[in-house]
């Protein structure tokens, strides 16, 4: 974990420019909302307060679930370094989950700092979830949501295994997150008939779920959605030891 | 024709301290002097070797020369023109080759840089296909031209990246280790090549390079730089002349050396039967021949000066 | 020129020619820009729809604010797609073959690389937005041809931004992350640039110009500035031109060539 902590450093640069954008981006999101706020309480079933609150929200879970190393792991496989790894095939999962959980604390510990410059700046008024029983079931749904979003990533870094084309799945799948994982509006807002399609998706899980968590705490109507998300990462689960499975066998056939 | 009268560059390479905070927002640089006053004249027709060891300055040399790199200061004229300005006229006359280096459309055939060349360059047509079916001819490159850059061997590569370069059959070239990385086949053809062409066309060729074989087969002129500063500049004949006080005897046995054979006095000796090697003083020579011609039988005895990369390693330690 | 010209298209073809070895990743890059298209548009609809107003502009303003964005960074892309490729140009070293040969490196590291893919996608985009601008009510004349010259004007504005972006690679071998900086700031202004409060509304108008890019061809449209306005908006644009040049024939002098 610390090797991943250097070798994030040694871009220091790059790595700043990378949180200077993401600072932009929250703040593009929040004077969206805000101005959508000037004419109107409401917004369907959101006050400002919970909006924006959503938004800090999301950005922050965003930081620690979407963003990961897998993306490392196409490279790998083009390259061939991951033949190193493949040795020993149970450390190898173990490097790349220790080297997420390095990425994403530093992620988390950079993007807190700068929604509190945010929040100090643009003093926004945010909401603050009581309910402890909220928390629980919020760190749950986290894991949850980062168990779904790890293995996703992964299988698109699989792809590697048959095709040189790794870059454009995954581009795509980075807009469809944009747009269907919450991170740029809320999912609820969306027409009941949209939601419900979504809903059968992984992609609610990963960060819109937890958030929900976080600002209505427990209710009957997260049932469902709670129990498609376990369902969901049972299902990536075995999916990806095939994924994986088969691709190895199909890797090491071409004698790289 | 080439004129350069105290050029010195200087680099600036930030400094990395241990502390992050000061490396973002307050970083140090120091000052590394890559050539210092260092002057020449090269004329028309030349064929020039520069060489010295990695750093030494020779690349910065000839990328100040083409007008790549801006002299920190100095006086710089190539064909009455400041290089660094990048005057269309100039840019026309020059060509400069690294090794190691592409200039050509990856995965296109050469044949599509060749072309964008003509326009770049703005050869006629009737030019154009004289100068490129000389040039693939004296390369021996017809069935090179025609496929995509990527699926051709460095070696292949290196001799189209010629084809591209001389298109415009510049009056000065600048050649950066052109034959760095490549087998000694290909490194012959390269350095046949270079022969020929300076031969035919007349153009003042400026080589770097490592290979001691390239540098000995092509020029006739050397300049040996070390440190930023020239250490030597001159015929390449008069190097060995000048600087080199040892001769190689070199002796093939017809029995090898019995145990009781004293060598004669002052000399390095190399023995492997039948080949026995003495390096002494030019001045010994005679002594050190009639000593061993009595000493040994032998079935031939050649002398030789010593080698050139010897001379030059010699050279480059002392300053 | 007629030769520059002449250079510029051969570069451009080539491009293509080297793009369309590449099927499964053009066909990919064109759906993707689709879709997301597509989403930002019904997002929009969507939001608009439910709000009438967003910072005081209904929905077909709304709508004409994305459009424009969309071409004019649509339209960059496509002219300086080049740029997105010269960290590894410098890198390598190769730039240095750039330099020295007898034409402006700007034919060869700005515009030397148009992408055909963005060649596509353009032609709709353009058609979008004709039929939303043509589709205002009572549309003056006189603002509808301003529009037209400030869309030149963002235009020469983004290839200042692009400039700049092939100075600081220059210097610091740094362009990826410049880029898309460049990229987040323009596209802060898919919607109205009055949903920022200041000092940030000054900041993408007067530091990072990207607001006198994308937002000022449409004000004037509508007819929301005033002359003062627009000579401001004018002078700004001139002065980071020339910033832009400067920057670049100062990052020319310090160029160390590292590559190799």
């Amino acid at each position: 974990m610390y090797v991943g902590i250097i070798q994030v450093f040694t871009y220091r640069l790059s790595f700043f420019l990378w949180r200077v954008r993401n600072v932009f981006n929250l703040i593009f999101i929040y004077f969206l909302w805000t101005s959508v706020f000037t004419k109107q309480v409401l917004f369907l079933s959101y006050t400002q307060e919970k909006l924006i609150t959503y938004i800090l929200v999301i950005s922050l879970l965003s930081s620690l679930i979407l963003v990961t190393r897998t993306i490392d792991v196409g490279a790998d496989i083009l390259s061939g370094d991951i033949m190193n790894h493949l040795l020993k095939p149970f450390s190898f999962f173990r490097f790349i989950v220790s080297r997420e959980f390095a990425d994403k604390f530093l992620n988390l510990f950079f993007t807190v700092i700068e929604i509190f410059i945010l929040i100090v700046v643009l003093k926004p008024h945010i909401f603050i979830q009581n309910n402890s029983g909220a928390y629980l079931l919020l760190i749950i749904t986290m894991i949850i949501g980062g168990i779904i979003s790890f293995f996703v990533s992964l299988n698109l870094s699989f792809i590697a295994f048959w095709s040189n084309e790794i870059w454009a799945p995954r581009w795509i799948y980075s807009i469809f997150t944009w747009f269907l994982a919450g991170s740029f509006f809320p999912l609820d807002i969306l027409p009941k008939s949209v939601y419900n399609l979504l809903l059968l998706t992984p992609f609610p899980y990963m960060i819109f779920l937890p958030s929900k968590v976080f600002l209505d705490g427990f209710s009957a109507a997260l049932i469902v959605p709670i129990g498609i998300s376990i369902l969901w990462s049972i299902a990536l689960f075995f999916l990806t030891k095939k994924v994986w499975e088969t691709g190895i066998k199909n890797y090491s056939a071409y004698g790289r | 024709m080439i004129s350069i009268k105290g050029l010195t560059k200087t680099y600036r390479i930030p400094q990395r301290t241990k502390n992050l905070f000061k490396d973002i927002f307050f970083r140090t640089y120091k000052e590394k002097k890559a050539i210092e006053n260092v002057s020449l004249t090269i004329d028309g027709n030349e064929l020039v070797g520069f060489i010295g060891p990695n750093g030494a300055g020779k690349t910065t040399t000839l990328k100040i020369l083409s007008g790549i790199l801006y002299p920190t200061s100095g006086y710089v004229n190539v064909f009455g023109f400041t290089p660094f300005e990048k005057k269309r006229e100039f840019l026309r006359q020059i060509a400069f080759i690294m090794g190691h280096k592409n200039q050509l459309l990856w995965e296109l055939p050469a044949t599509d840089s060749f072309r964008l060349n003509k326009e770049i360059y703005e050869v006629d047509d009737k030019t154009y296909k004289i100068t490129l079916d000389e040039l693939t001819e004296l390369l021996d490159a017809e069935n090179l031209i025609h496929q995509p850059v990527k699926t051709l061997s460095l070696g292949q590569r290196m001799r189209v990246e010629l084809i591209a370069a001389l298109l415009h059959r510049p009056k000065i070239l600048f050649l950066d280790e052109p034959t760095i990385g490549l087998d000694i086949f290909a490194q012959t053809t390269i350095i046949d090549f270079i022969k020929e062409y300076q031969e035919r066309y007349k153009s003042t060729i400026i080589l770097t390079s490592h290979y001691m074989q390239d540098v000995e087969r092509l020029a006739k002129r050397l300049i040996m730089i070390n440190h930023g500063k020239i250490i030597f500049d001159g015929l390449l004949r008069n190097l060995v002349n000048t600087y080199s006080q040892q001769k190689l005897i070199n002796i093939t046995l017809l029995k090898p050396l019995s145990k009781e054979f004293e060598p004669p006095e002052k000399i390095r000796i190399h023995y492997q039967f039948p080949q026995l090697q003495i390096t002494t003083h030019k001045e010994n020579i005679v002594g050190v021949l009639a000593y061993m011609l009595k000493k040994v039988e032998f079935v031939d005895v050649t002398i030789e000066d010593e080698p050139l990369e010897d001379v030059i390693k010699k050279m480059f330690v002392h300053h | 020129m007629k030769r520059n010209l002449k250079i510029f298209w051969l570069l451009s073809t080539y491009s293509a020619k080297t793009a369309l070895q590449h099927r499964v990743g053009m066909i990919s890059f064109v759906a993707g820009k689709m879709i997301r298209f597509v989403f930002y548009v019904l997002f929009i609809y969507f939001l608009v729809s439910k709000t009438r107003f967003l910072a005081g502009y209904s929905l077909q303003q709304t709508i004409i604010f994305f459009l424009t964005f969309n071409f004019l960074d649509t339209l960059a892309q496509l002219l300086f797609r080049e740029v997105y490729r010269f960290r590894p140009l410098i890198v390598s070293g190769e730039f240095d073959n750039v330099l020295v040969k007898p034409y402006h490196p700007f034919i060869r590291v700005l515009i030397g690389g148009v992408d055909i893919m963005d060649a596509i996608t353009i032609v709709p985009y353009l058609a979008f937005l004709l039929y939303f601008v043509l589709k205002i009510p009572h549309l003056n004349a006189i603002n509808a041809v301003l529009y037209g010259g400030f869309l030149i004007n963002g235009l020469l504005l983004a290839t200042a931004f692009h400039i700049l972006i092939l100075a600081v690679g220059i210097l610091t071998t740094e362009v990826d992350n410049t880029i898309m900086m460049y990229r987040d700031f323009t596209k802060m202004l898919s919607l109205p640039i009055d949903i920022y409060k200041e000092p940030f509304r000054s900041f993408l108008m007067f530091v990072i110009p990207v607001g006198i890019m994308m937002a000022v061809p449409v004000k004037i449209l509508f007819g929301l500035l005033t002359p003062n306005m627009v000579i401001i908006t004018i002078m700004i644009s001139i002065v980071f031109t020339l910033i832009s040049f400067f920057t670049w024939n100062r990052a020319l002098k310090r160029y160390q060539s590292w590559g190799g």
